[in-house]
């Protein structure tokens, strides 16, 4: 049996949203911080919004953006990690066995 | 400016109002439904000290409450002006305490398209509310919340020349209560009833009549020319959303009743009535940035000031909570 670690993130409570003049507004009502994304981000926001799975959003934004998936995967992961480190996400560690 | 909320209780049942899911609850949970003469006297005092001239006597109902005439008194004997918001049916030891005193003291605003709860025909008639009205007469503005988009302003302008009250029509729309289940009217429809809003200017025009628009309206929501017509014959119309703040009878202040259960503060009559709008503006100001519309956040009227963006409830309501639980392999973030 081996483990391949996963992780999980989730949103803090007091994240909302809205799309607003072609960018997504994102005000922490914890840190009273404000985001605005624009393009990719917002678009990666969007669709993760919509429970899309890491998979299908390496997918469905590779298509839509002409890029291969490995560098889509890459792209996203960045967004990803700057969002935790701006605190838009948080990190579960778990254990998928298999 | 203060809104000071004297009692809980309203014998109305306006399907829009924003209090009602509040003070229901309020009540509910064993909270009183006046105000005591005590705790007025210290909001009295409070406001003194923040150097507030006009106080404005809420509700619910301001007047059902039992000691509304020594109320009145005890604010007026401190050199307050005052104004009490009310749906006009009022009772007769109301009625004489608004008469006893000065018309530039106290004025009432009158909710005209307020929704009886009781189906007494003879205490809620629009008979006996014009009686009332003739007898409040230049202290009365006529106050009007629209909830549908079809409404008819007209029979105002009649009952003003009938009865001798302010040539002052206020004009509110009505806001959805943030959790709440009110009716409201939905900013989709604003352009709409601009148009019969800027109709109905004109005819209050020739009427002698001024228009005051309440908070939550926007200027996009006429077109260019009906904006100007308005603006040249109703001056005093305003595109404005801030808080008074409102004064609740167990020390919570909030933003405005449509955001009650969001955006309110614990204050104590020690304090300055600035300190605690600040507060309570400090909490809600990253939403600021947005508005009613999708478009809000890059208008030109947003940006020079003009426009705050409309209503911040209706503003809220149009942000989303965000929910995720994204499964990422850890081998992907690794940096």
């Amino acid at each position: 049996m081996s483990t391949h670690p996963f992780i999980t993130l989730t949103c803090p409570a007091g994240i909302h949203w809205v799309w607003d003049s072609g960018q997504v507004i994102i005000v922490d009502e914890g840190t009273q911080n404000t985001w605005h994304l624009r393009g990719f981000d917002a678009l990666a926001w969007d669709y993760l919004m919509l429970g899309t799975s890491f998979h299908d959003l390496v997918t469905i934004l590779s298509a839509l953006m002409d890029l291969p998936p490995q560098e889509m995967e890459t792209r996203l992961a960045d967004c990803l990690r700057n969002w935790q480190i701006g605190g838009l996400l948080q990190q579960k560690e778990e254990a998928v066995h298999g | 400016m203060a809104n000071l909320i004297i009692s809980r209780l309203c014998d109305m049942a306006c399907s829009y109002c924003f209090a009602r899911d509040f003070m229901k609850e309020q009540s509910t949970n064993g909270s009183p439904h006046f105000i005591t003469l005590a705790d007025f006297e210290k909001r009295l005092d409070f406001l003194t000290r923040s150097d507030i001239r006009e106080i404005r006597l809420l509700g619910g109902e301001p007047t059902l409450h039992p000691d509304f005439a020594t109320l009145l008194r005890q604010a007026y004997q401190r050199g307050r002006r005052i104004l009490v918001f009310t749906h006009g049916w009022l009772e007769e030891s109301a009625l004489a305490a608004l008469e006893a005193l000065p018309e530039t003291a106290v004025m009432v605003m009158v909710n005209m398209n307020a929704q009886p709860r009781s189906k007494n025909e003879s205490k809620y008639s629009p008979t006996r509310r014009e009686q009332i009205l003739k007898r409040l007469g230049s202290r009365l503005t006529l106050g009007y919340n629209i909830h549908t988009p079809v409404f008819d302003l007209e029979p105002l302008l009649d009952l003003i020349s009938r009865t001798g009250i302010r040539h002052v029509i206020r004009l509110g729309l009505a806001q959805p209560a943030l959790n709440g289940s009110n009716t409201y009217l939905h900013p989709r429809l604003y352009p709409v009833v601009g148009q019969r809003i800027a109709h109905f200017g004109q005819a209050a025009s020739r009427a002698g009549i001024k228009l005051e628009f309440d908070c939550g309206f926007v200027p996009c929501m006429f077109s260019a020319d009906d904006r100007q017509a308005m603006q040249h014959d109703h001056p005093d119309l305003g595109w404005h959303c801030d808080p008074i703040p409102d004064l609740d009878l167990d020390d919570q202040a909030f933003h405005c009743f449509p955001l009650a259960r969001k955006v309110h503060t614990t204050f104590n009559t020690a304090e300055d009535i600035t300190a605690i709008r600040d507060r309570l503006i400090e909490q809600v100001k990253p939403y600021r940035i947005s508005g009613i519309y999708r478009e809000c956040s890059s208008c030109d009227f947003k940006m020079n000031g003009e426009c705050p963006g409309g209503c911040l409830s209706s503003t809220l309501h149009r942000f989303h909570p965000a929910q995720i639980r994204l499964q990422v392999p850890g081998s992907a973030l690794q940096p």
